[in-house]
């Protein structure tokens, strides 16, 4: 297992091994991973969990995706908590680092229940959104018009402009972000004023994660935020209104495991952002499966696994968020997430994320047969 | 909660989409609707749906009607439901909801509600449930309505000039249900002082249901619903400095100012944190939200004018009496219900008559909450917030 060995997904693991009779995963760090570098060869059946987003690991991604765009190293700057550190830069090195392992299970014949190309489109909101499209699997729209848009003031012209359905309401998306990181919620009501809604904090240049969601009322306030996160490189998505319920709007996360929608977890909130660290909770999903009836639940149940194949088609697992619109006639994805299987205590058949990928895995390797 | 899903259920009918072209089916056992999808940014009203479920020929039947979002931006509600406001046919009409649009479509404020409620009160004689959702409602005079149980404004923010002085006055003698959202101070500045009525009982006889929900002065509500026994009804302005401004229809600031003197106050020009009161008439600026960003107490030109004895003053002669003798559920609900508004509601010896305390989505202690769970009312603490207090719904 590549990862953090105290980290919660480790201890996840490891429980999940012992309980199958499987030995414990050995322990392969990313910082001895990244200082490897070419040198490191990969045998047997990896896992690979992600890499810490602050921290020295996260400055060594840093200077590695500076030097893999030709750009010169950021300057170092005393560690903050919840600072998120240059993401454009941290993303490229996350990719050209999983291009590196890539090598390196070529050259050490080894298998990674998620290879690292899969990794690397789902660690980029654009590509996760082309894919699915590009499989008919449905997204919320992103105008062009809105794409076209490098800072504040060409977006908020775009979205007073904009004459399409639930209009003048956009999520921005930081495109290496996930779960609620580099998010927020945007819209102009009919009289211009401007209003975003983001668990981020803006600091001149830095962007902080905050706990719970903030609110950027007004041009002047909204500015600096959007601003960073079209800078860093965000997608700006249509905001599609989910569906109510439980005393909240919600949505899916399904973490489908080798081609199977297994456990769901429902995610409640009274905003537009429903990420657990956003402030959404968890809503019971038993009691939503009979509220919506079996036809559509299947349903979208089937679009997680669709929407897995299309943006992760040789992983063995990945966590699905979507919703359904607030009038149950859609159903839109919103992201495929290659480390989304961090739910303890959500359970399918009774077994949770980590135990079901493990027996999984081994189900493969024996129908594999062993290597040569 | 309402705000996230569409209404499934209505005066006790399953709510469906009203489709012109297959018509009204069956108005005995469904509730219609009608209000765009999401999704649809070609129709810019509802209004000529609606025109032709009026020319339905069984129009006449139909007992309640949801209406979701009306139109484009711009488009007025009372130009929106023009076809219904005015109509004699449905005057059989029990039950209405206007707005039923959830947060995720769009933010409340986003959506108006018709001002010509009068029309409506008028129309629909037989009208026993009504429910608006939407930017703001508007009241010019006291409503006047023989049937109506359940009266739901579930708004922005709530005012004192154009809506809490004439609620209180209004004649609604089967009324059961009230529920108000009051909003903050950048929504809706109504006071405590303008539902004096209310909470003390004088109006609404079978008020069984009081909800004063989103309020961000719940704690003042608390302490308001203690029967004060005919002590301090009337505002008492002696020894408090006390500032006028906007424009006055009633009187004129001169004399105004001589009379408040009289019952000595004191003057003052502009407002600080030494003042205690701001009288404000139309068109009020940059006093009204300096008092307002002070915390100072701000009232109205009709408060004003019963303060001086020139309109009855309502209370003061009566002994005051409290509508927790008669109500059977308290709603303090999504408010920022603070452990002073606890001990308020655990010192008033009325609450224990109540069947149901709701306190959900407050800022109380441990301590609080302990203080009203004792109380020995079934009371509905979840949703325990901390930091800064804001009501749910702050837009």
């Amino acid at each position: 297992m590549l990862g953090e060995p105290s980290g919660r997904r480790a201890r996840g693991v490891s429980a999940a091994a012992r309980a199958l009779g499987l030995p414990a995963p050995g322990g392969l760090t990313w910082a001895d991973a990244l200082d490897a570098g070419a040198a490191l060869t990969l045998g047997g059946a990896l896992r690979i969990e992600p890499p810490p987003t602050d921290g020295p690991v996260a400055r060594e991604l840093i200077d590695l995706g500076a030097r893999a765009l030709n750009e010169p190293p950021p300057a170092r700057e005393p560690p903050r908590t919840g600072r998120l550190d240059h993401p454009r830069l941290w993303a490229a090195g996350f990719r050209a680092a999983l291009t590196q392992l890539d090598a390196a299970l070529v050259r050490g014949g080894g298998d990674a229940m998620n290879p690292p190309a899969d990794i690397a489109a789902m660690a980029s909101k654009s590509e996760t959104r082309a894919r699915l499209a590009a499989a008919g699997v449905p997204v919320a729209p992103a105008p062009p018009a809105w794409a076209a848009c490098r800072d504040f003031d060409a977006l908020y012209a775009a979205l007073r402009a904009d004459r399409g359905p639930a209009r003048g309401r956009a999520f921005i998306k930081l495109d290496c972000g996930s779960a609620a990181v580099g998010l927020a919620a945007l819209m102009v009501r009919p009289d211009g004023l401007v209003e975003a809604l983001s668990p981020m904090r803006v600091q001149g240049a830095e962007l902080f994660s905050a706990l719970g969601l903030t609110r950027y009322r007004g041009e002047q306030t909204a500015r600096p935020l959007v601003d960073r996160l079209l800078a860093e490189g965000a997608v700006v998505e249509r905001w599609i209104p989910k569906a109510g319920a439980q005393g909240g709007a919600w949505d899916l996360r399904v973490v489908v495991i080798d081609g199977e929608a297994r456990q769901v977890v429902m995610r409640l909130s009274d905003g537009p952002v429903t990420n657990l660290q956003a402030g959404g909770r968890r809503g019971d999903v038993a009691a939503l499966e009979a509220s919506l009836g079996p036809a559509l639940w299947s349903r979208l149940r089937q679009t997680a696994v669709e929407a897995a194949r299309a943006a992760a088609p040789s992983s063995l697992y990945c966590g699905v968020d979507l919703a359904l619109t607030v009038d149950h006639r859609r159903i839109v994805v919103f992201e495929v997430n290659a480390f989304g299987d961090l739910l303890p205590g959500a359970l399918h058949r009774g077994e949770d994320t980590w135990t079901a990928e493990l027996r999984a895995a081994t189900r493969r390797l024996r129908a594999a047969g062993p290597k040569p | 909660m309402s705000f996230n899903e569409h209404l499934s259920e209505f005066n006790g009918k399953p709510v469906q989409n009203y489709d012109p072209a297959k018509g009204l089916e069956d108005p005995a056992n469904i509730c219609y609707r009608v209000g765009l999808p999401w999704d649809d940014d070609t129709t810019k009203s509802i209004a000529p749906t609606l025109k032709k479920l009026v020319a339905d020929p069984r129009a006449g039947e139909i007992r309640e009607l949801v209406i979701g979002r009306m139109g484009d931006y711009g488009i007025g509600a009372d130009d929106a439901l023009k076809p219904i406001l005015n109509s004699r046919k449905l005057n059989k009409i029990e039950a209405l909801m206007f707005g039923d649009v959830v947060r995720e479509e769009l933010e409340v404020t986003f959506f108006s509600l018709p001002r010509g409620l009068y029309t409506l009160f008028n129309n629909y004689k037989n009208l026993r449930i009504l429910h608006l959702r939407g930017e703001r409602v508007i009241l010019y005079q006291g409503i006047k309505h023989e049937k109506l149980e359940k009266l739901i404004f579930e708004v922005g923010g709530l005012h004192t000039d154009y809506f809490g002085t004439y609620l209180s006055s209004s004649d609604l003698p089967e009324l059961k249900h009230l529920e108000l959202w009051l909003g903050d101070k950048y929504r809706g500045d109504i006071t405590t002082h303008a539902l004096r009525p209310i909470l003390e009982g004088k109006v609404f006889p079978k008020l069984e249901y009081l909800g004063l929900r989103n309020a961000a002065i719940v704690d003042e509500l608390a302490q308001g619903l203690i029967a004060a026994g005919g002590g301090d009804d009337a505002l008492d302005v002696k020894g408090k400095t006390c500032v006028l401004t906007g424009k006055l229809n009633n009187i004129k600031r001169a004399d105004a100012q001589k009379q408040l003197t009289a019952l000595g106050a004191k003057i003052g020009k502009s407002v600080s944190k030494n003042t205690h009161i701001l009288f404000a008439g139309e068109k009020a600026g940059s006093k009204m939200d300096k008092a307002k960003g002070l915390g100072v107490a701000v009232y109205t030109e009709a408060e004003l004018l019963e303060v001086l004895g020139i309109t009855a003053t309502k209370a003061v002669s009566d002994a005051s009496g409290s509508i927790l003798d008669r109500l059977k559920v308290l709603d303090l609900s999504l408010g920022t219900l603070t452990d002073k508004g606890a001990k308020a509601l655990a010192e008033n010896p009325l609450v224990k008559n109540l069947e149901r305390l709701d306190l959900h989505h407050h800022y109380m202690s441990n301590a609080g909450i302990k203080l009203v769970e004792g109380i020995g009312v079934p009371v509905d603490v979840s949703q325990k917030l901390t930091g800064e207090a804001y009501p749910w719904l702050i837009e």
